[in-house]
């Protein structure tokens, strides 16, 4: 599945678009509270657990929009952005990841 | 004019209903704890009782007819007037000694003037009683200085600029990466696909608990949160995942930040997502 930015593949023909294709995965609020009681080196060191957490999150988001494209019978997704939200809280916070883009089979 | 008027009635008959009814009430239990004496801890429950009844039964009757709330004016009318008879004209109604300020009466006070005007009270201690001890603690900080003779510096609106650490590392590079989807002068050979690095910066504690105590009511400064580095080490680890999938520069690159925190300290998420390629 090739998952792109851009709006065009340079060289390639689009021959259909499927629509939006979406996916979520949320953080919980309990890796926050390690985060701020004993994981004090952040920056620089790629080890942090919350790091490790929020990327596997992400993938976790990438991996669910992957499935519904593929439901559809793409073979790529363009124009994909990728969001991170605070959904809030004042101790600890939950932080929502979203992937979307356009699912559309290109001629190989 | 007439006409205008009847329609106005006519809309707000169940709002003004809402309020009479509400104003019985509370005049009603008033009369009924003054009659009773139903007096507890020394105190006439009719100050608290009575607004709140008269408020209550106001609100339900404009929820139910209305279909909004009145703001509980009975609740405020019924007060005044408790209090008008309860500390000029005690004895007026039926024997009673005058009330007297306690704790309980200013808890009244308090509660009734919340329901009467919500956004005023909550402005009150949201922005003034916050602000004032804002302005008292750094009062206090202050102090030792301008004792001695040298007020502190008052900075204020100033751009800082910061550190372009990240620019440095991205003149190095032998193909540059960009925020645009197309490059003019050049062909991609082979799409690689979304890349992402992400990053987390703390902001920086330093300096002792009073510092810190002060960092939360003052403006952010841009050194507190060494964002220049969060970003670079985003890029930096996007640029890894793209080479490490075989690609040799990123387009359409782009940068959020998303601010995470409590009570407990600041810090952000500077995330670099973009399409890797392999471009001639």
């Amino acid at each position: 599945m090739l998952i792109l930015t851009t709006p065009t593949i340079e060289g390639k023909k689009i021959i259909e678009y499927y629509g939006l294709v979406t996916g979520d995965s949320l953080l919980g609020a309990s890796m926050y509270k390690d985060m701020f009681s004993g994981v004090r080196d952040v920056v620089g060191g790629r080890t942090s657990k919350y790091e490790e957490e929020l990327t596997s999150a992400r993938n976790m988001a990438l991996k669910s929009m992957e499935e519904k494209a593929e439901k559809k019978g793409a073979n790529a997704i363009i124009g994909t952005r990728v969001a991170y939200h605070n959904l809030g809280g004042t101790m600890g916070n939950t932080i929502m990841v979203t992937i979307f883009g356009t699912a559309v089979s290109y001629q190989e | 004019m007439n006409a205008s008027r009847k329609n106005f009635l006519i809309d707000k008959r169940w709002a003004i209903t809402a309020v009479i009814l509400g104003f019985l009430v509370g005049f009603t239990s008033a009369v009924i704890c003054v009659v009773f004496h139903l007096i507890i801890f020394g105190f006439n429950i009719m100050y608290i009782l009575s607004p709140l009844s008269a408020g209550v039964v106001e609100t339900v009757i404009a929820r139910r007819k209305y279909g909004k709330s009145t703001g509980a004016i009975s609740a405020l009318l019924t007060f005044i007037v408790i209090n008008i008879y309860g500390w000029f004209f005690p004895g007026w109604f039926y024997p009673k000694g005058p009330v007297t300020l306690s704790f309980i009466t200013l808890i009244a006070i308090g509660l009734t003037i919340d329901a009467a005007f919500p956004i005023f009270t909550r402005y009150v201690l949201k922005v003034v009683v916050v602000g004032s001890f804002i302005r008292f603690i750094s009062f206090l900080l202050n102090l030792p200085s301008i004792i001695l003779g040298n007020p502190p510096v008052v900075e204020g609106g100033q751009i800082i600029i910061g550190q372009p650490s990240d620019e440095i590392y991205l003149y190095g590079l032998t193909m540059p990466l960009v925020s645009v989807p197309h490059v003019d002068g050049g062909e991609i050979k082979k799409y690689v696909g979304l890349v992402i690095g992400e990053a987390i910066v703390e902001e920086k504690k330093s300096g002792g608990r009073f510092s810190n105590l002060l960092k939360t009511i003052q403006p952010k400064k841009l050194d507190d949160m060494n964002l220049g580095e969060a970003r670079r080490l985003a890029i930096s680890r996007m640029l890894d995942n793209a080479k490490s999938m075989g690609a040799n520069t990123v387009l359409e690159v782009l940068i959020n930040y998303v601010s995470v925190g409590g009570l407990q300290g600041n810090a952000f998420i500077v995330s670099a997502s973009g399409t890797a390629v392999i471009y001639e």
